[in-house]
């Protein structure tokens, strides 16, 4: 008598499996992605209140690293050149890639391999960029003793060794490497723009420029901020172009704010200041992603 | 005066030839319909004649002036896409207004101008919207507002009300043709219904695969299709062909209908009154065309129309008429009959058939014999 009622009860064991199914499969990713990488926020933020030199400790004493932090000649060059380097990263890699994507798409020759080329440095790390970089500029080695063989001896190009220009080294190889990407990312973005909009616009009398200017790019604005979000993050955590590159030398002056706390943290026994430039970075990050966060699931619930 | 002419104009995109040879003219105030399926190369015509695209053969002329060099800001032409193509960052009143801002007019009068075109058209309200907030019907008023600012002395409308439902086609097919009328332009419009052709145009050019198959008036293309296709193409439901003899029969020259009639097959002949240019074809196969009103009830009881009887298979009632499905010559063919008239489906019943208006086809060429 029975049966059909155990049956029942067996289906909805099944059903209830099947509802709970995702989050069951979920779950472990989702424990470890809150230890791994909350958990480890949130004890850095602790570490970065304690004075830990070589090991960390657990005494919380204030923020006492953090005035120590601010008051670094050391930190400041490393934040004065992340402000430097993140505005003409995020400037000229938009600005070229922009220009690139606008030429690519007025349907010319070879497109496919120009796009090809102009992507493939994404596809190369950081530590070979700076390195090929490092030895091009290198005046002993590069352009300088290039042109100098070719016979123009007044010719000098020593940024990457000159204590206040070698933080634009560091744009330049930051730059040769992400306008591709930048461009590619337009570049879908441009072809997906209804053609007749264009020559509606061409009909109405507009330049091609001002086509381009006046119309196509302005409605491309989700395109720019997602380009912006990424630049700027990456240029955040950028170390290891620095590193390849420059390795912040001369002296500290292009050293970048990871490469500080990697430099405190790893190697100078400084736990605790290491921890405070990590969460004045984290800080920085902060400021720049979560108003995109929020404007991108505001337009999501209006839209 | 504004008047097209477009001489052996040909254009391929890479190997394949979407125009062949396109020689065109329309006249002064003229409104030209370009009627073919999808893909026939109307879009591409249209491009050509506002300089969108370049030609790679012949010649256009705007005026009896040569303007196959000519930059299409320059040809006075204004257009409304298939896709409207509104400009998305910018609100309707710059949209209306863009085309006047680079022809450097001034603001005031810029704004006088789209406030007009806004009131004519009903969309004052939207102006400061942006095309993204508009319904369908909405924006195609807006793209409508954007070629009547400039009064252009040539429109060109490419499937203007294509996207939009039956009422409001209805609505906005009454308003072009006003439009028409006070405007007095020369309009070439596109599309691929034939009752929006049939009821805007002067004259309607039918196109294939890129090529013009017939320019006429409406009725010309309903009553004289030049070929087979035109036929075909023009007409709901479309003409009925039939496979039939050309035979002399008492020294009058006819055809034989073969019909149905309770299930078994009879011939019929059906003598064609105008039937001098034929004599050449006796006793060939030619393909004869009756659209469904021609083979109708027999409302009369004398008639010079010669009659058939035959079995009807199906009847599909439209409302103002009944459609019955018969079979001829083994195909199935649409008769169309007052309700009143109407049998019940599986009897037979009696049909004139209007010979007067028959069209003849060459069952090689399927040009129009006759
Ligand atoms: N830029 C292009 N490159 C290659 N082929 C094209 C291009 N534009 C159009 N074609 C081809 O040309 C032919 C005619 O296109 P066109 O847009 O003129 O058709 P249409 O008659 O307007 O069709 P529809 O009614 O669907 O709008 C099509 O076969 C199309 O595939
Ligand atoms: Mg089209």
């Amino acid at each position: 008598m029975s049966n059909p009622q155990q049956r029942k009860q067996q289906m909805s064991v099944l059903d209830r499996l099947q509802r709970y199914l995702p989050q069951l499969v979920i779950a472990p990713p989702f424990l470890l992605l809150v230890f791994f990488v909350y958990g480890f926020i949130a004890w850095t933020g602790i570490i970065s209140l304690t004075n830990s030199r070589m090991l960390p400790t657990f005494d919380v004493q204030g923020i006492q690293q953090y005035v120590r932090l601010l008051a670094m000649d050391r930190w400041n060059v490393a934040f004065d050149n992340l402000l430097i380097f993140g505005s003409l990263y995020i400037l000229f890699s938009i600005t070229i890639g922009c220009v690139l994507a606008v030429l690519l798409d007025q349907r010319i020759r070879a497109e496919g391999a120009l796009r090809t080329i102009y992507l493939y440095p994404m596809a190369i790390s950081f530590i070979v960029t700076g390195t090929a970089w490092k030895w091009i500029l290198n005046p002993s080695l590069g352009i300088e003793s290039y042109m100098q063989k070719l016979g123009w001896e007044s010719f000098q190009f020593d940024w990457i060794v000159n204590r206040d220009m070698a933080i634009y080294v560091v744009v330049l190889a930051a730059v040769w490497q992400a306008s591709g990407f930048v461009m590619a990312l337009f570049l879908s973005a441009l072809r997906t723009v209804d053609e007749d909009i264009i020559r509606a616009a061409h009909l109405d009398g507009a330049s091609t420029t001002r086509i381009y200017f006046g119309i196509i790019l302005p409605s491309l604005r989700p395109v720019f901020l997602s380009a912006f979000v990424i630049l700027a993050h990456l240029s955040i955590k950028s170390f290891d172009l620095v590193v390849a590159l420059t390795n912040g030398g001369p002296g500290y002056s292009s050293t970048l704010p990871a490469n500080f706390m990697y430099e405190m943290a790893f190697r100078r026994n400084q736990i605790g200041l290491g921890a405070a430039s990590a969460m004045m970075m984290l800080a920085t990050v902060a400021a720049i992603i979560v108003p995109y966060l929020y404007s991108e699931l505001r337009a999501k619930r209006h839209g | 005066m504004a008047t097209i002419s477009i001489e052996h104009a040909s254009k391929s995109f890479g190997s394949t030839d979407v125009l062949k040879d396109i020689s065109l003219d329309v006249k002064d105030g003229e409104f030209l319909v370009l009627l073919g399926a999808s893909g026939c190369g109307k879009s591409t015509l249209l491009n050509i004649i506002a300089g969108l695209e370049p030609i790679a053969d012949g010649i256009i002329r705007l005026d009896g002036e040569v303007v196959n060099d000519v930059h299409p800001k320059n040809r006075d032409i204004a257009m409304v896409f298939q896709s409207y193509a509104l400009y998305p960052n910018m609100t309707v009143e710059r949209n209306i207004a863009f085309g006047l801002e680079m022809r450097k007019i001034s603001k005031a009068e810029r704004k006088a101008t789209v406030r007009e075109v806004a009131s004519t058209l009903q969309i004052e309200h939207l102006l400061s919207r942006k095309p993204s907030q508009l319904s369908g019907g909405q924006r195609q008023r807006v793209a409508m507002g954007r070629a009547l600012v400039r009064r252009p002395k040539i429109f060109l409308f490419d499937e203007p009300l294509s996207n939009l439902d039956a009422k409001l086609r209805g609505e906005m097919r009454t308003e072009i043709k006003k439009l028409h009328q006070t405007l007095k332009a020369t309009m070439v419009y596109v599309t691929h219904d034939q009752i929006e052709a049939m009821t805007l145009a002067d004259r309607i050019a039918i196109m294939k695969d890129g090529e013009i198959q017939q320019i006429g008036t409406p009725q010309e293309i309903y009553s004289k299709p030049a070929n087979m296709y035109v036929a075909g193409f023009v007409g709901a439901p479309p003409m009925n062909f039939v496979d039939v003899d050309l035979v002399k029969r008492e020294e009058q020259l006819g055809v034989i209908l073969p019909a149905v009639l309770r299930g078994k097959p009879v011939d019929y002949f059906l003598p064609l009154p105008n039937s001098e240019q034929l004599h050449a074809r006796e006793n060939t196969k030619i393909i004869l065309g009756l659209r469904p009103e021609m083979i109708t009830h027999n409302a009369f009881t004398q008639t010079v129309n010669p009659e058939i009887a035959c079995d009807v298979e199906l009847l599909e009632p439209t409302g103002a008429d009944t459609l019955c499905l018969i079979r001829l010559a083994n195909h199935p063919a649409k008769a169309r009959i007052s309700p009143l008239f109407a049998c019940t489906p599986g009897e037979s019943m009696t049909f004139t058939i209007d010979m007067a208006r028959v069209c003849l086809f060459d069952a090689e060429s399927e040009e129009l014999i006759g």
